[in-house]
């Protein structure tokens, strides 16, 4: 197994090869600061151009280009609270107030080297994985899905943040919007009012990009300054020297780089799940175990490294079902897998043996892809980071159509701009009265997985499905996940009760 | 009423047709460009853009065939292509507009057949076109499906899969191709069982039969060849009209098996709509002119022999058929035994 | 996040410059009630959307029905106690108003566990920067002719795009807008219209072939 990651490494450090993942990342980091377009769809469209390309060079031009669309995604969502990916909508939460107050650097250091600490713990577990590869997919079933989908849900306690009743409310609000399709059993329409647009349901990139980016560019319409706070000294040049400080800050959180980084590749590994959940699971665990939750939300650095890592994870995770059974773990991987038999390669047992290399070359490649990703945008962070402190009108044009293009390009269809449209009025209220968003959109990514796999767990295998040992193990995990802010809760309580004016109505 | 079928892939395989196993009637052709129109005038359509609608998520089977053929075309014409991906209501989203689309050629789009055209023969709700209704330019390629058992599974061939007590398919969805095949075999052949629903997509039905908690499943027979040379799943049945070199001789196709009149008579018209396969569609009453350019180019373009080459390294096999044929096919579709819309009725 | 709020109103400076309309020191008091109002208002909202989502789950057959009943029946609940819990605190918020000043909690009447965040958030001020709840504080104190004019010019932007298309909105916006909204020269905005067509229309149109908002008269 050495003697092939060395063949791997040494066929991707081949002149050709490296050209085209330097090209690959080239248009992978462009596509990804543009919302909408996300790795996907980009991989489709340069698909042609591998027909006549060796498997090592295909891949190291294909994976080059969609490892790094999850890293640049964030920069847009750091710097203008618009994610440049559905899978970036984490990044705003926190990166977003951080350039607010002209930590823009910080953030993006952060964000980014900790997404290079993720690819490179994926790329690990990738590698690890190859001798039980097919054992480890064959474990998940539908039952183990469900009960993922549900450990996803229990985040919403984590969420919430302190309004826990809002939060449920916008959880079920989330779930209802899910709803909205054809029912994946029997094709029943629900709550489509006779369009055929609903049919397919609410589009999760549209609703990512109203929610989040909307109410930031509205803010910068009403109070018309810089996106970055000119008051209390921050400066273009502060803010960039942060850069060493958010690495720094990494390197300080490294077990919760870990944890988040194994989160997402755990999630990538599970077909159907994908970076839209991946990233939340990540960012509420590492909320819940911060030892400051309440500033998770208002430019917690935690936040930022978790959504990083995470993002960059899951991509190597999704690439495990595609490698060894030829089943994609995302929308990403199944383009990937039309890519392997174009290069003429057949995934499944033959990817962990006779073509092994090919195999370790593209671990390799996910690895170097975004390292360079990462050192080239650090050296474009000055004029990127320069432009949040520029005025705030001089944006708004810019910002807008890039709100109407990244909601656009999901179905090249207005509905989705319309979708966009609501869904940032629904952000702008929930910002305004102070409702949380985060429930709200974890709810409707996990919403109709969250039936489908119910119904296949008992279609498959009746009332036994709970029994299943992963099933339990998870079951477990989300009995702690519940249990532990509960208890923090009622601890703040008694600490609050020593001071009789503050003990609310609802207690 | 088996009468030979039209042959002429220049592709990779050829399978020995077998006992006529082509099952419909009346078209035969050569490798001629469709004669049709004439010499194919493509003075009013030279230097536009046309675009081709794909009405599903870009990276699929029919979004990859469309960006496959596209270039070869454009050469053709001299005018652009755009290739445009919009999804929606399963496919019938981008069909409906493309009925109020201007009839001049320039925006086509690539159809399913056994999707978009059983929706409609079915009745279904969404599916606001009739068949008959689009100018058929011509296919890309044929999509046959292929019945796949699971390789731990008790049920090694299609003789089993009849004989189970209770056979489970697996299907993301009605109105689905999945499901529909898989009913349809159900029906037809009387196979005691039930169709799962509600798989998100066709790669984690796979992974259901391949870990054995489902029996099998139908899907699109060259997407299964990974699966079957990895011995993960085991072919049954193809489902469409010849065997691809690569799947084992004892695997039937539909029309090698033993089958009552009234049986016959349901699998020929699915197979006339799976014969329908992935056509370049226009809108009804396209202009003729415009029209006969788009058959002659394209029917020129497929036997381009740089895409006949590009299409077999990327095992993207192109079954061409002149419109005019599958004006024809639809015709037969039109005229289909009233059991089979029945049938199909229940299944969308 | 009440720390910061208290922090934003006793800070003329920003106001100005953020032209809001008045951040007086009775804002609180009144924003805490307009806050619980909206709570009630909301609360009710959604309430009606998971009664009338639960009603027409009623055609539908058991299976198709059976999750939607659980998800609207569940949000119905709780977007039941939300209000009832709202009115509460209105209530009992109104009766207090003339007591004391609800220094704690400005935002949110309604959270469960009000004390919790308080101390905290008071210890970290030093670090975090008055800016750290921007987004609602400008929502909230933002006068109505800024959101008027503010929605007026989003509202012109879709309908510009609807009608328009992509390749003619963004640089007529973009004028437009910095023109009168941003008070820069005629030249800047054309500089500025010109590139942002070019580079939309480059990337778009030419380098990725990627369909955009045609408008009603290019489609």
């Amino acid at each position: 197994m050495l003697s092939e990651a060395i063949s791997g490494l040494t066929q991707v450090f081949q002149p050709l090869p490296l050209a085209l993942m330097l090209l690959g990342v080239a248009i992978g980091f462009l596509v990804g600061i543009l919302p909408g377009l996300g790795g996907a769809v980009t991989l489709a469209l340069m698909l042609p151009f591998t027909f006549d390309m060796q498997p090592v060079e295909a891949f190291a031009f294909l994976l080059g280009m969609w490892v790094v669309t999850s890293t640049t995604g964030d920069i847009t969502s750091v710097l203008f609270g618009v994610p440049g990916e559905a899978t970036s909508a984490a990044t705003v939460l926190d990166g977003h107030p951080m350039t607010k107050r002209g930590e823009g650097g910080r953030a993006l250091g952060a964000v980014l080297f900790s997404s290079a600490l993720g690819a490179v713990f994926g790329a690990l577990v990738l590698a690890l994985a190859i001798p039980v590869i097919r054992p480890v997919v064959l474990a998940f079933a539908p039952p183990e899905f469900f009960a993922l989908t549900m450990l996803g849900l229990t985040f919403v306690v984590a969420l919430s943040g302190k309004h826990l009743l809002k939060g449920f409310i916008m959880a079920a609000f989330g779930l209802l919007i899910a709803l909205v399709g054809l029912d994946p059993q029997e094709g029943t329409q629900r709550y489509t009012f006779e369009q055929l647009y609903l049919w397919d349901g609410i589009g999760i990139v549209p609703l990512v990009v109203g929610l989040f980016g909307g109410a930031e560019v509205l803010q910068l319409m009403l109070s018309k300054r810089s996106i970055a706070s000119a008051d209390g000294g921050a400066t273009p040049e502060a803010s960039l020297s942060g850069v060493g400080q958010g690495i720094r800050d990494v390197l300080r959180h490294w077990p919760l780089v870990i944890r988040s980084s194994a989160i997402g590749t755990g999630v990538g590994i599970v077909p159907g799940l994908g970076g839209s959940v991946a990233q939340f699971m990540a960012y509420g665990a590492a909320q819940q175990s911060s030892k400051t939750p309440e500033m998770f939300g208002k430019g917690a650095v935690e936040g930022v490294i978790a959504s990083g890592a995470v993002n960059n994870a899951k991509d190597s995770g999704s690439l495990i079902p595609t490698i060894g059974f030829g089943i994609p773990g995302g929308a990403g991987s199944a383009v990937l897998l039309s890519a392997f038999l174009i290069v003429g390669l057949n995934p499944g047992e033959e990817m962990l043996t006779t073509s092994l290399d090919v195999t370790f070359s593209m671990i390799w490649v996910t690895v170097l892809a975004n390292f360079i990703a990462v050192a080239a945008a650090f050296f474009v962070l000055k004029p990127l980071t320069r432009l949040t402190f520029i005025s705030g009108p001089l944006l708004v044009p810019f910002l807008l159509l890039l709100l109407a293009l990244g909601a656009y390009t999901a179905s090249n269809s207005f509905a989705d701009v319309l979708v966009m449209i609501v869904a940032a009025i629904v952000g702008v209220v929930c910002i305004r009265y102070d409702w949380p968003r985060v429930p709200f959109l974890l709810a409707v990514v996990l919403g109709s997985l969250a039936e489908r796999y119910l119904f296949l767990s008992y279609s498959l295998f009746g009332w036994d499905w709970l029994t299943r040992p992963i099933v339990l193990g998870i079951g477990a995990v989300m009995l702690l996940a519940i249990v532990g802010p509960v208890v923090r809760r009622a601890r703040a309580r008694s600490r609050a009760e020593k001071r009789p004016e503050q003990s609310g109505v609802s207690a | 009423m088996n009468t030979a079928l039209p042959y002429r892939r220049s592709l990779r395989t050829l399978v020995a047709l077998g006992l006529g196993a082509g099952v419909l009637s009346g078209c035969s052709s050569d490798s001629e460009p469709a004669a049709s129109g004439g010499s194919g005038d493509c003075s009013s359509l030279e230097g536009e853009t046309i675009t081709i609608v794909v009405p599903y998520e870009p990276g699929g089977g029919y979004d990859s065939y469309t960006r496959l053929v596209a270039p070869y075309i454009e050469e053709e014409i001299g005018a652009t292509i755009a290739v445009q991906n919009q999804p929606g209501a399963g496919g019938l989203l981008a069909l409906n507009s493309l009925l109020a689309e201007d009839a001049d050629g320039t925006t086509l789009a690539i159809m399913n057949g056994v999707g978009a055209g059983g929706s409609s023969i079915a009745g279904a709700e969404g599916a606001n076109f009739s068949l008959d209704d689009f100018t058929y330019i011509g296919r890309v390629a044929s999509d046959p499906s292929l019945l796949v058992t699971s390789a731990t599974g008790p049920y090694q061939t299609f003789e089993d899969v009849v004989a189970a007590d209770e056979f489970r398919w697996g299907s993301t969805g009605p109105g689905a191709e999945d499901y529909v095949t898989s009913s349809l075999i159900s029906a037809v052949f009387d196979i005691p069982g039930e169709v799962v629903t509600g798989f998100p997509g066709s790669g984690e039905t796979e992974l259901a039969v391949v870990q054995g908690s489902i029996d099998g499943m139908s899907g699109n027979l060259t997407s299964r060849r990974g699966a079957v040379e990895d011995d993960t799943q085991t072919p049954v049945l193809v489902v469409g009209e010849e065997r691809p070199d690569w799947l084992p001789e004892d695997v039937p196709t539909v029309a090698e098996l033993e089958t009552t009149e009234e049986q016959s008579e349901l699998l020929d018209a699915h197979l006339a709509l799976i014969e329908l396969g992935r056509p370049f569609v226009g809108p009804p009453g396209m202009d003729e002119a415009a029209m006969s350019c788009l058959r002659t180019a394209m029917a020129a373009a497929m036997e381009n022999p740089e895409l006949v080459t590009e299409s077999q390294e990327q095992e993207r096999e192109l079954a061409f058929l002149p419109g005019d044929e599958l004006e024809g096919l639809v015709q037969d579709l039109m005229d289909a035994p009233p059991a089979y819309s029945e049938l199909l009725a229940t299944l969308y | 996040m009440s720390a910061a709020e208290s922090r934003h109103t006793t800070s003329p400076a920003r106001t100005e410059e953020i032209g809001m309309a008045d951040p007086a020191p009775q804002a609180p008091s009144r924003r805490s009630s307009t806050g619980a109002v909206a709570d009630v208002v909301l609360g009710l909202l959604l309430l009606a959307l998971f009664g009338w989502a639960f009603l027409e789950a009623a055609d539908w057959s058991f299976k198709a029905a059976i999750f939607p009943r659980i998800v609207t029946g569940l949000g119905f609940s709780v977007a039941f106690l939300q209000v009832v819990q709202s009115l509460l605190r209105l209530a009992g918020g109104r009766r207090a108003a003339g007591a004391r000043t609800p220094v704690t909690s400005p935002a949110g009447p309604i959270e469960p566990v009000p004390a919790e965040s308080v101390p905290q958030a008071a210890g970290t001020t030093a670090e975090d920067d008055a800016n750290e709840d921007d987004v609602e504080y400008v929502f909230q104190t933002a006068g109505a002719r800024r959101w008027t004019e503010a929605i007026a010019w989003v509202t012109g932007f879709f309908v510009l795009l609807y009608v328009a298309g992509l390749f003619v909105t963004a640089p007529l916006f973009s004028v437009l807008y910095l023109r009168f909204a941003g008070k820069r020269s005629w030249t800047f905005c054309a500089i500025y219209a010109v590139t942002i067509g070019a580079v939309l229309y480059a990337a778009f149109e030419l380098a990725l072939g990627i369909p955009v908002p045609p408008g009603l008269f290019l489609d």
